[in-house]
């Protein structure tokens, strides 16, 4: 792994961040298309720094063409903008030594910041690394140097990689609920026991029932206390309220977003399924996420309002519902599959987000909508309780957004999720006629299954058996 | 000889005992994990038997739900339940030990039915309300659902009588662990593991009549002096132990564990005191922590130190079933740990049933030549 420059040390990752963003944002604000802005590359780069031009040149290729697409670039615009802002902030609060606190994915960002901490999301940090040629291998190798197996998930192994390597600076506090998983359990214990910082685990519910949120309330309540004490700072209620309130909006445009992908064809481009998340895990509860949401929306109405869709005009529609997490994988897939095969995104399970409002009135009322938004959260959801809760919310998007196949793919190492493949799939074949496939990948490991690869095997899937297939039921 | 009885009965998921037991008409049930609290079990009137996977050479129709690089300890249980091989068990009690085994357990519920089965879900942190959510929700209802399923009622006199046998099959069995990690044990790693073992799969009674018997006859027994290294064995569950065998084979003697079907489950004891159900409940969220249990590393930590020192081992292995991400954490780790203290280890990844015995056999023997031995 390359070592990290002296002025990059504990900042590398985020500073790689920003740069991305920053060239995103300059690209899509002064080119019109791809292909001028690859005409005047050359130039730009002789203006660049030496940093930079290495970023530039590390993105993939077809995510930049897919992010000048006209139904793309003004959400890639709008996201970029933001996530420069964020990662500016991590990058200042880090060098001003701000308590500084890494968070697992499936928790939003709002309490944290109530609680005086600069708040982190570990997961979708490395999930990111997808815009890259080459993602989060290097540090995944680096913690498996240690000895640690290679089925562990890599969505998590990375972490411990790059703080390693001095990419990211060991956090003051880390913070999970217990389940899921064990991978993800491992790599902040790894940590832990290396570096000495404070991690807190607070126990996960198993039940999505009245009992299950009482616990999930408690154990965070009890997280909070341990909290206040590491960053010497209470619980600020009006922090709070001011960023419920605001994730209330977003939420409600997610509620939004979901009903109009009922429409056909689909009118939301799946390559932003991606950046949902990672809006959703880094800026959730500013007024910038609610923005960007609001965008999707009302670019989603407009092509409603216009009979028009995600894929071109006049194909024909194939509803794909994701059964699992593959909108991490590559994001311009799903701009190629819409151009090429007219194949829409339904939902999946690392964006199906449920739309919980949060009773703002007190600050226990907020936590406890704090805590069932965590039961909730995408993948914590269907992961974390009975496999019933997972096949249920697949079966009800499918047979409610009228999908035409399920397509499970997914983190290889990740468990939980795949033991759930065969009887998803069972259930929408059996009860709605729906053909499923099952793909093998992982989210930040690129040699297990290479993009191009990749492609060509949804390729196959979906000309050999998705046009020829009817609805039976 | 009932050193050679409990040698035997370890090594079978069905014997004469539980066909004695059935006979009377008594019923039996099954648990997967050492979380499983099986005093609360017998207190039911029920047989508790530990599920193993004795005898599954294949895994095929596991996989078509649980692929392949899952653990094959789940899959092969999957399977031999799929296989009509656990027939005999009135029941089960699954726990939310890892990912895999509890999501074997939702494709058990779809494809395999039992009158009773459960999940028990343990918590992943160890603050005193999180013992109580685990008292009141998951304890006590197992308690309650046992009552409905087979008409027993349990009680606090059934509770301690139950306690008090499992207490004094791990006094026994503790004393079973001193003869093995002796100067010159009188038992080898092979025989004490799969008399240990023996406790999984026999009324307990009966088991702490024959380790008794058994106690006095290894006192009769020389010293085993023959041996090339003093090894402590972890990891992942061990039922049959082939790869102690292995180890044994190639000259060196196993004196320690730190698994779960091993001194972790063996060495806490349930208070007498107090309320039985409660003791027994404490006992089970408080015992020497699997893996799962990251919060606490440096509690697991020192019980792999102290039972290294303690048996004065010259060296450990790790083993872990292939596709397990807790002991794949744990480990490491450990050897990091152990290391520090100059005490070698080596990590190993092996199936749940171990055929290439050949390419374990090398590398332990390069092992021992790395200590010295």
């Amino acid at each position: 792994m390359k070592p990290v420059p002296k002025e990059l040390e504990g900042i590398e990752l985020f500073q790689r961040y920003l740069t991305t963003f920053n060239l995103i944002n300059i690209a899509l604000t002064n080119f019109k298309t791809v292909e001028d802005l690859m005409a005047a590359a050359p130039e730009i780069l002789k203006t660049l720094p030496e940093y930079d031009v290495g970023v530039f040149q590390s993105l993939r290729p077809d995510i930049v063409i897919a992010a000048f697409h006209p139904k793309n670039r003004n959400v890639v615009l709008k996201c970029a903008q933001a996530q420069i802002k964020f990662w500016q902030g991590i990058i200042d609060d880090i060098k001003a030594d701000k308590p500084q606190l890494d968070f697992w994915f499936a928790q939003g960002p709002e309490l944290f910041r109530a609680l005086g901490f600069s708040p982190l999301c570990t997961e979708t940090t490395l999930v990111a690394s997808a815009i890259y040629q080459d993602g989060c291998e290097d540090a995944t190798d680096l913690f498996r140097s240690k000895g640690f197996a290679d089925h562990i998930c890599t969505a998590n192994v990375a972490y411990p990689g790059y703080v390693m390597n001095g990419n990211w600076k060991v956090p003051h506090v880390m913070v999970k609920p217990g389940t899921p998983c064990p991978s993800s359990n491992l790599a902040y214990q790894a940590i832990k026991k290396w570096y000495g910082n404070d991690y807190i685990m607070y126990d996960s519910t198993y039940y999505l029932d009245e009992k299950g949120l009482a616990h999930q309330t408690d154990a965070i309540r009890r997280a909070i206390a341990k909290l206040e004490k590491i960053s010497g700072q209470k619980l600020d209620e009006a922090v709070l309220r001011q960023q419920m309130k605001e994730s209330n909006q977003t939420y409600a445009l997610c509620g939004e977003l979901l009903e109009l992908r009922k429409n056909k064809p689909n009118p939301d481009p799946g390559m932003h399924r991606i950046l949902d998340l990672l809006m959703m895990v880094t800026l959730l509860g500013e007024p910038s996420c609610t923005e960007y949401f609001q965008l999707l929306v009302d670019e989603a109405k407009e092509r409603v309002a216009k009979g028009v869709g995600a894929i071109p005009e006049g194909k024909k529609e194939i509803r794909a519902l994701h059964t699992w997490a593959l909108n991490a994988y590559m994001p311009d897939l799903y701009h190629w599959l819409e151009e090429t095969y007219g194949m829409t995104y339904l939902t999946c399970g690392l964006s199906y987000f449920v739309n919980h409002q949060v009773d703002t009135s007190s600050a226990d009322s907020m936590v406890e909508g704090w805590a069932q938004r965590i039961m909730n959260f995408t993948m914590e959801r269907q992961s974390m309780s009975f496999g019933d809760v997972w096949v249920d919310d697949m079966f009800y998007l499918a047979k409610n957004w009228d999908a035409d196949c399920g397509i499970f793919a997914g983190n290889l190492s990740c468990k939980q999720g795949w033991a759930m493949s065969k009887l998803l799939g069972d259930r929408l074949e059996d009860e709605l006629g729906i053909p499923s496939v099952r793909f093998e990948i992982e989210l930040c490991d690129k040699r297990t299954c290479p993009p191009d690869e990749f492609k060509h095997r949804i390729g196959s899937f979906v000309e050999t058996i998705l046009t020829n297939s009817k609805k039976r039921v | 000889m009932a050193i050679e009885e409990l040698i035997r009965i370890g090594e079978t998921i069905y014997n004469k005992y539980i066909d004695d037991w059935k006979k009377e008409g008594k019923r039996v049930i099954g648990y997967t994990c050492s979380y499983a609290p099986e005093e609360i079990l017998q207190a039911a009137g029920l047989l508790p038997i530990r599920l193993k996977a004795i005898g599954s050479s294949e895994t095929s129709k596991a996989d078509v739900y649980m692929p392949k690089f899952h653990c094959t300890f789940s899959r092969h249980l999957l399977d031999q339940g799929m296989s009509n091989a656990f027939d005999f068990v009135d029941g089960i009690v699954f726990v939310n030990s890892c990912d895999q085994l509890r999501r074997m357990y939702d494709v058990w519920n779809k494809l395999v039915k039992f009158p009773y089965q459960t999940i028990m879900v343990m918590p992943y942190s160890y603050d005193k309300e999180d013992f109580e959510w685990y008292l009141e929700h998951e304890v006590k209802k197992l308690k309650s659902d046992l009552e409905t399923a087979y008409g027993a009622k349990i009680t606090d006199s059934s509770l301690s009588e139950s306690i008090n046998i499992f207490n004094e099959t791990r006094n026994l069995q503790a004393r079973l662990y001193e003869m093995r990690g002796a100067k010159e044990p009188r038992i080898n790693g092979v025989d004490t593991h799969k008399i240990i073992t023996a406790a999984t799969s026999m009324p307990k009674k009966k088991y702490n009549e024959l380790l008794k018997a058994s106690l006095e006859e290894l006192k009769k027994r020389p010293g085993i002096t023959d041996y090339r290294a003093r090894i402590l064995i972890g990891g992942s569950m061990i039922d049959e132990p082939e790869l102690l065998q292995v180890i044994e084979d190639a000259g060196g003697l196993v004196v320690a564990d730190v698994l779960c079907t091993g001194t972790r489950w063996t060495t806490d004891k349930v208070e007498t005191d107090g309320d039985p159900l409660y003791a027994i409940a404490k006992r089970y969220y408080d015992h020497q922590p699997c893996p799962r249990m990251t919060m606490v590393y440096e509690r697991k930590r020192d019980f792999v130190l102290d039972q290294a020192k303690k048996n004065q081992v010259d060296g450990a292995i790790f083993s872990k079933i292939a596709f397990c991400d807790h002991h794949s954490g744990d480990n490491v780790l450990y050897q990091e740990d152990l290391e520090k203290e100059g005490i070698p280890s080596l990590l190993l990844d092996r199936d749940y049933r171990i055929t290439d015995v050949g390419r374990f056999r090398t590398r332990i023997e390069a092992f021992f030549e790395k200590l010295g031995k």
